[in-house]
């Protein structure tokens, strides 16, 4: 097809509702750097991204903003830690909850990377009425995979906690269960032997001390 | 942080060049502002085509580390931050939204070519002024029954034409000239405002 019979297809493009033969035929111009096509889309784009303008303007929870933040936190920068073995029949489980619960892309493939990390040890949890297993990796992080989590209650947050042998909780960030009850969360590594990793409840910014009883705990 | 911030914050493209150079130095506070500016206004795109504040919020953060993550390939002297991220944002509800089988049929890439950090530059239009939601909601209401019905499938539910047309029980073609004629007038309606 030629730009002048893409013209009138730009538009559709950004909003990802071509197909067929037009769609082919945009993504060739695309990767031969057509100069007509290629400007075009990028303006496209740019449409497509003002009509999202439109959307009513909805606050999300305090909480999500220190949960993205802690998502950038400066990882130490060579993690020596001495208790953990090796494990590897944690993938089968992770496809067992990927199926599932349905999660997405990226959480995922980091929990795979974390189960398949040479270095992953399963945690014991004492017993709460839930479904929840614990994974620790001195060099990817603690990942909790739970099921059947209530919501927080209204204006609280869950908080994990990593506790150091012989020092204090350190958070070890927030998360909110999903709609279908379902939790991924992955922590930090931390640089020192673990003696357990707890989750609490706490006001919807977080803490940095537990303010409440663990009410899941899990020891290596 | 109030709306005409989040808008403000769109409209200095000084401001996003700093701010991308910061995010390519991986400094965490960088993350920090890139939230305060557009963190409300992801969770919106998103929450509207979700409709769950819990899946909303796991996929703001999505966002934001995808952003993060593949900032290296963003133009920190043409790049325009606000409509990138927006799409990653919509992108990222709609891939939920969609049916497993809609996922499986489609190439992965089919998201990823509309998101490439490459594609977000000279924005030539002020994308963006504090008028710009209700210019766009106005735009919406020009729209007929039919025209709004294909918008929003497309838009909240990231339907393709054919499953429009199965959706709606109508021919492909018919679902062409709508979205056609649609996505036209609101090019129109909106070039008419001054940005
Ligand atoms: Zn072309």
């Amino acid at each position: 097809m030629t730009c002048d019979e893409l013209r009138e297809e730009y538009d559709a493009f950004a909003l990802g509702i071509s197909e067929g033969a037009v769609l082919a035929a945009l993504r060739e111009h695309l990767a031969a750097n057509c100069p007509t096509c290629e400007p075009a889309v990028r303006e496209a784009l740019d449409f497509a991204a003002r009509l999202s303008l439109g959307v009513r303007q909805t606050d999300p929870s305090p909480g999500l903003r220190r949960r993205i933040l802690a998502m950038v936190q400066e990882r130490p920068s060579s993690p020596r830690v001495g208790w953990l073995a090796g494990l590897g029949a944690a993938l089968a489980l992770l496809t067992l909850f990927t199926v599932r619960m349905s999660m997405q892309q990226a959480r995922s493939s980091e929990a795979l990377t974390l189960l398949s990390s040479g270095d992953v040890k399963q945690l014991s949890v004492q017993q709460p009425d839930f479904r929840a297993d614990i994974f620790a990796s001195r060099s990817r992080g603690v990942l909790l995979l739970a099921s059947n989590f209530k919501p927080a209650p209204a204006g609280k947050t869950y908080e994990m906690w990593i506790i150091p042998k012989g020092a204090q909780p350190a958070p070890a960030g927030l998360f909110a269960p999903r709609a279908d009850g379902s939790v991924i969360h992955i922590a930090e590594p931390i640089d020192q032997p673990l003696a357990a990793v707890a989750v609490t409840v706490e006001p919807e910014r977080g803490s940095d001390h537990p303010t409440t009883k663990p009410f899941l705990v899990a020891t290596p | 942080m109030s709306l005409l911030g989040l808008l403000l914050g769109l409209e200095v493209p000084e401001g996003d060049r700093e701010l991308v150079d910061r995010l390519k130095r991986r400094d965490p506070r960088a993350l920090a502002e890139l939230y305060d500016r557009f963190g409300r206004l992801a969770y919106s795109v998103i929450i509207a085509i979700v409709r769950d504040s819990g899946i909303a919020e796991d996929l703001v953060q999505e966002t934001f580390l995808r952003v993060w993550n593949r900032v290296q390939a963003f133009d920190s002297q043409r790049g325009a931050m606000g409509p990138w991220l927006l799409t990653v944002a919509r992108n990222r509800a709609i891939d939920h939204v969609r049916s497993a089988a809609a996922r499986m049929s489609r190439n992965v890439y089919e998201l990823e070519e509309r998101e490439h950090p490459s594609l977000f530059v000279d924005s030539e239009r002020d994308l963006i002024s504090s008028d710009q939601g209700r210019i766009v909601r106005a735009a919406l209401t020009t729209l007929n029954d039919n025209q709004k019905k294909v918008i929003e499938l497309a838009y909240y539910e990231g339907l393709s034409q054919t499953e429009m047309a199965e959706k709606l029980g109508q021919p492909l073609g018919t679902i062409k000239t709508w979205v056609r004629s649609a996505l036209k007038r609101l090019r129109e309606e909106l070039d008419r405002v001054p940005a």
